[in-house]
């Protein structure tokens, strides 16, 4: 079946089904409580599942040094949610500020 | 000469001080940085009670029912009334170390339009800088979302503090969005409120 799909798409568009996106290392950022930068799309995309791994380990785990032992895990998702928003955030705005500069013309 | 500020931005190192974004090199000086506007605020209204109330038993009237959120884009403009307060924070996600702590100041440019902004972040800081912008003039004033509006100046400190988790807890540790007043959190109140003998409490 996988076969068959990438068949048709490589028949209709010349291109093959593959994974585009690269899980980034946000452990040694979001450890520290920094945002991660972003440097291309791949890692944006890369970001959900990495982010959503990482939140499921320090729920269990609470091995972030910014994890004080009275902090909720509600508490915790604000925190890593906000991070991952962040970075995403910082990067359209870099990508926006990049393009509209009229030096780069 | 490099500066130990120019030494420690975003160094990578464990004593850097971490900014992002940095969308031009321009508002990098010896020792301070220009912060640009965020796009999220929240801005005070009036409402049907008579005055913002502080004890925790009367969350109808505490500070939260005094302001309301509102978002902006990058480049919008953003327009702040005579006598409004408005909670904005930095476009930049700020981290410090554990020996340096930081002072915001409103840039002399927005002082004489009649802006009075005012801020600090303490060693250890993660976030966007909270900022509380008052509107002093008689005219509204237009900010721009993305614009230079205030500096922050850094300073290196003796005694290391850091955000590991034997500190107290802090109430607005890696905020990215203006947070209301959590004054009405603070613990004396309810001890406070029990020596009081105004029915008010």
């Amino acid at each position: 079946m996988v076969s068959l799909l990438q068949d048709v798409c490589f028949n209709r568009t010349g291109k093959r089904l593959k994974i585009e996106f690269r899980k980034p290392s946000l452990a040694e950022f979001f450890d520290d409580a920094l945002t991660f930068r972003i440097s291309d799309e791949s890692e944006l995309f890369g970001i959900f599942p990495e982010s959503w791994a990482y939140l499921h380990t320090q729920l269990k785990f609470r091995s972030a040094p910014w994890i004080t032992p009275e902090m909720s895990a509600s508490q915790i998702e604000n925190i890593v949610n906000g991070l991952v928003e962040k970075s995403i955030r910082n990067y359209e705005i870099r990508e926006r500020w990049k393009n509209d500069d009229p030096d780069e013309d | 000469m490099k500066t130990e500020f120019d030494t420690r931005l975003n160094s990578g190192t464990s004593n850097q001080i971490f900014v992002d974004p940095i969308l031009s090199e321009d508002p990098i000086g010896p020792m301070s940085l220009d912060l640009r506007l965020g796009y999220d605020f929240l801005v005070s209204v009036v409402n049907q009670y008579p005055s913002v109330r502080l004890h925790p038993k009367h969350n109808t009237s505490g500070p939260d029912s005094f302001f309301q959120s509102v978002r902006r884009d990058l480049g919008d403009a953003f327009l702040i009334h005579p006598s409004q307060t408005v909670l904005a924070t930095t476009l930049e996600y700020i981290g410090l170390p554990s020996d340096v702590y930081g002072e915001i100041v409103g840039r002399n440019s927005y002082s004489r339009l009649g802006m009075s902004i005012s801020s600090m972040f303490q060693p250890g800081f993660r976030g966007c800088v909270s900022l509380e912008l008052f509107n002093h003039s008689n005219a509204p004033i237009e900010l721009i979302v993305g614009s230079r509006i205030v500096q922050a100046r850094f300073f290196r400190v003796e005694a290391n503090e850091s955000h590991s988790a034997d500190d107290q807890p802090r109430k607005y540790f890696g905020n990215i969005r203006p947070t209301i007043s959590r004054a009405s959190l603070d613990d004396d109140l309810d001890r406070l409120a029990s020596r009081s003998t105004q029915r008010r409490w």
